[in-house]
């Protein structure tokens, strides 16, 4: 994630959010699809829930962090012009 | 009975309670009893020690007034230990038996200690009252003494402490009395007319005393009849005629005798002038002697010894002294003590050859007198007459060494009076005595002296007499007488008897008148004298008196002359002062009279001036001004054209592009002086948005206008994805709509407002070109489409700010174009 240099308007930190989001969600479901495949294969015998497990963990884990990140007012990683606007300057670190 | 209950378990809760109970207590001491009694009935042996402990505590801490509630939390602290102890019951009654004894000392000193306070406080104020009335000395010191009693003679008491010890003088009125003079003494030194008088008349019997005490007409008469007697006698003894005569002579020259020695002893001034002091006495003295010479002279001789009493009267005058001088010289007193010595040891020896002579002369009258007496002598009888003579010669020796002794006697006299102011040694007045009566004797044995020569001469003339008158009879024996004879002789006796007799009577008429002359002239002399010293007297105390007084007033003069000076050197500053003071403020009055006019004159004349400068000043600036109006204009003019142009271009960049500093800064060339363009200028240069033009932001507008359908129903509770789906979903199915009715009608129902509701209302005013309701609109958006639309609506706000300045920096260059334009009344 590139951190654009001029702050964001108000309006394109929703676009902004929700490219995060569905990317993180992507990965996560990814990952949980991933992990889920690697597990049922590795340990439970090529059942099929750990998959189903993993990925819905993903999907839950993305669908969670969505959430938080729209209901925060700051993008991570962004001065916001809105932060600013509202006297909040301290950039919080990305969390990924 | 709960609290019983609970007790044998929950003592420290039991006893707090107890310890807030007595707490509570104390003042009534029921409850406490009651609640006490309570706890007693708790069953428990360590329930009935405690509750046999605390009530004891507890009844004990009742009587202390502040301990309980200082064990209390002690007690509390330290219970479960104390029940099976009795420290409490033990700990308390100390502490209260503590409290009452000192409470109990506490009241008996109390009393003690105020009484102390009392008389120290007293003691303090009584001295210190005296100090200060000492130390002051003046008007609280005279209140004091007069108000209260005793306080004078205290204050006496500590001035002989002080005064030696300070230095200073006791009391007020005592420059005063020294500077006026003593009256009363020089009143009393005066004599006045009384002692005047005094004197006079003391003189007056002084000398009526010399007169009484010299020879009275009575002496005179008997010394007169004596010696006619003696004439008689004479008569009788016819033979012993020439004794008569003799006796007659003598009794003539006697009487002459005594009345130049009268003469004589009178005026003897010298003795006066020595003996001033003492001369009542020495009359008195003579008057003495004199009756006692009379009385022996006169029954024995028919000798006048009138006059000798004369040689008394010294100074019939003093008397007294006119009072003391005002300094009586010093006495010196060795000098004194001396001459006192000396005159001491003369006097022995002095008196004894006094007494010689005295014996002697005494010797040689008697042995006279015995002559004289005894008829029967005769002038043939050369062994008495030389016995006579012997005596006589011997008393004149013996007379003249006592009058060399007593020269010197006398002369260390005047020194001793001189020396001693007049003070008379005692036993001058004794050698007096003996002198005077020693003189007395001397002239009397001198008289007697020439009774022989007298009794001679008598007889002799009388034989001549006989001779020549019967020289037949001269040769023949007193036996040979013829009858004839002795008739012839007795007539001859008896013619010469009535010669005789006519001669005494004459002689007494004579002797009467010479001696009342005498008298007269002695008494004129007397009084003449007396006058003169009372004179004298009277001159010189009038003198010394005239000269104090003098003296006394010119001292007082010169003291009402000093005061005088001072009063009038007080009076001249007291005056000066006035007058200067009065001078000094008129001087003020005038001054500042004068000052006023002189400014009220020089105001005038300034405003005046002022008035005629500030017209000119103003036509002068109003020419001035007129022509750099017109300047002005001219130029503002010119350069409000170039400032419309400018704002113009700046307008359209704000509007559809960007500002740049150029512009900006040829704005600031054109018109440097004006301060609301470069306030605007600045505003425009301080603003550091994003540049953006109205198209940008419409753009923009558009693209938030889609997310803020997109996101309607998000707000601050409801932000889950799910509402984000939702809201989505309703966006979808909601048909974008311009609203136009809010051009027409400006009002907006605030509670039928929804976020689609603004947006159409937004996106027709927009599309109307009226950004401020779009923005105010915009403003009233919420929740997340507020925040989504927060940097739209920021831009469009300072879009919209900058715009207006620079439509604000047109309309002022209009505004100054318009100002330029040439006004047409």
């Amino acid at each position: 994630m590139t951190t654009p240099t001029r702050p964001l308007a108000s309006e394109e930190i929703y676009g902004e959010k929700w490219n995060r989001c569905v990317s993180d969600t992507i990965v996560k479901t990814a990952s949980g699809l991933a992990l889920g495949i690697v597990f049922s294969a590795v340990l439970f015998r090529r059942r099929p829930w750990p998959v189903f497990l993993g990925t819905g963990i993903g999907l839950g884990m993305g669908y969670g962090n969505c959430q938080n990140e729209f209901r925060s007012p700051y993008v991570p990683g962004q001065v916001s012009k809105l932060a600013t606007l509202r006297g909040h300057l301290s950039p919080k670190p990305s969390n990924n | 009975m709960l609290r019983a209950a609970h007790l044998p378990r929950a003592q420290p809760a039991a006893l707090n309670f107890l310890l807030v109970s007595k707490r509570w207590q104390q003042t009534p001491a029921s409850p406490g009893s009651g609640i006490t009694a309570s706890t007693k009935s708790t069953p428990g042996s360590h329930t009935t020690q405690y509750a046999t402990n605390n009530p004891a505590s507890a009844f004990k801490t009742q009587t202390a007034a502040s301990r309980p509630s200082f064990n209390a939390p002690i007690d509390r602290t330290s219970n479960p230990y104390k029940t099976t102890t009795s420290p409490t019951s033990t700990y308390v009654p100390p502490s209260s038996q503590r409290t009452n004894p000192s409470s109990g000392n506490k009241t008996g000193g109390g009393a003690g200690t105020l009484v102390k306070a009392i008389v120290y406080g007293v003691a303090l104020g009584v001295t210190g009252t005296l100090a200060y009335a000492e130390y002051e000395n003046d008007s609280f010191r005279r209140q004091l003494e007069s108000t209260i009693p005793y306080t004078a003679t205290i204050l006496g008491g500590i001035d002989q402490v002080i005064d030696p010890v300070l230095g200073r003088q006791k009391s007020i009125t005592k420059g005063i009395t020294d500077k006026v003079p003593d009256l009363a003494y020089v009143k009393d030194k005066l004599p006045g007319k009384d002692q005047v008088k005094k004197l006079g008349e003391q003189v007056k019997d002084a000398t009526n005393q010399v007169v009484e005490k010299l020879p009275d007409k009575n002496t005179l008469k008997k010394v007169g009849e004596q010696a006619k007697d003696a004439v008689n006698k004479v008569t009788d003894k016819i033979t012993d005629q020439s004794k008569a005569k003799g006796l007659v002579h003598q009794t003539t020259d006697q009487v002459k005798d005594a009345v130049n020695t009268v003469r004589e002893a009178l005026p003897d001034t010298k003795g006066l002038k020595k003996n001033l002091d003492h001369m009542k006495e020495q009359i008195q003295d003579a008057a003495h002697t004199v009756k006692e010479t009379v009385k022996e002279a006169v029954p024995a001789l028919p000798k006048g010894r009138s006059g000798d009493s004369s040689g008394k009267l010294t100074d019939p005058v003093f008397i007294e002294e006119a009072g003391e001088m005002a300094v009586p010289p010093p006495i010196p007193q060795d000098k004194y003590k001396k001459l006192e010595e000396e005159i001491s040891q003369l006097f022995a020896p002095l008196s004894t050859q006094i007494d010689e002579a005295l014996s002697a002369a005494r010797e040689h009258i008697s042995h006279m007198k015995t002559l004289i007496d005894n008829p029967h002598i005769s002038t043939s009888d050369h062994e008495t007459w030389k016995k006579a003579e012997h005596l006589q010669e011997q008393a004149k020796t013996s007379y003249e060494k006592a009058t060399d002794k007593l020269r010197e006697w006398k002369d260390k006299l005047v020194e001793y009076s001189t020396a001693t102011n007049g003070q008379i040694h005692p036993e001058e007045k004794k050698l007096d005595e003996k002198y005077q009566e020693l003189h007395k004797q001397y002239t009397t044995s001198t008289f007697v002296k020439n009774f022989r020569t007298y009794i001679d001469e008598a007889t002799k003339s009388f034989q001549k007499e006989i001779e020549t008158m019967f020289p037949s009879l001269a040769g023949k024996n007193p036996t040979q007488l013829t009858h004839e004879d002795l008739q012839a002789l007795l007539v001859h006796a008896h013619r010469r008897v009535v010669k005789l007799q006519n001669d005494i009577a004459r002689m007494r008429i004579n002797e009467s008148d010479s001696i009342k002359a005498g008298v007269e002239s002695a008494r004129s002399e007397i009084d003449r004298l007396v006058e003169e010293r009372v004179q004298t007297r009277v001159a010189k105390t009038t003198e010394q008196l005239t000269e104090e007084l003098k003296s006394y007033e010119k001292n007082l003069r010169q003291q009402f002359d000093e005061q005088l000076k001072y009063e009038i050197v007080l009076q001249h500053q007291a005056l000066t002062q006035y007058l200067a003071d009065v001078l000094s403020r008129q001087y003020q009055e005038w001054a500042r009279e004068y000052e006023k006019q002189l400014e009220n004159e020089s105001m005038k004349i300034n405003l005046n001036l002022q008035n005629q400068l500030r017209s000119t000043l103003d036509r002068l600036h109003a020419i001035e001004q007129a022509i750099e109006a017109n300047y002005d204009s001219q130029q503002r003019g010119r350069q409000a054209q170039q400032l419309w142009i400018q704002a113009q271009n700046i307008l359209n960049q704000i509007v559809h592009g960007t500002t740049t500093e150029n512009d900006l800064d040829v704005i600031s060339k054109i018109v440097p002086n004006e301060k609301f363009v470069h306030i605007l200028l600045n505003e425009l240069k301080a603003d550091d948005s994003p540049v953006t033009n109205e198209e940008m932001l419409r753009e923009r507008f558009t693209h938030v206008n889609k997310l803020c359908r997109r996101v309607a129903l998000i707000d601050d509770e409801h932000n889950s994805l799910w509402n984000y789906f939702l809201s989505y979903l309703q966006s979808l199915l909601i048909v974008r709509q311009r609203d136009d009715t809010i051009l027409t009608d400006d009002a907006i129902d605030l509670n039928r407002l929804s976020t689609f509701t603004i947006l159409n209302y937004v996106q027709s005013y927009l599309d109307h070109n009226q950004w401020y309701n779009a923005l105010r609109l915009m403003q009233l958006l919420s929740g997340e489409p507020r925040n989504v639309a927060q940097s739209w609506i920021a831009d469009t706000r300072n879009y919209l700010a900058k715009k207006q300045t620079s439509e604000l920096l047109e309309a002022y260059s209009n505004s100054i174009g318009l100002g330029t334009l040439p006004r047409t009344a």
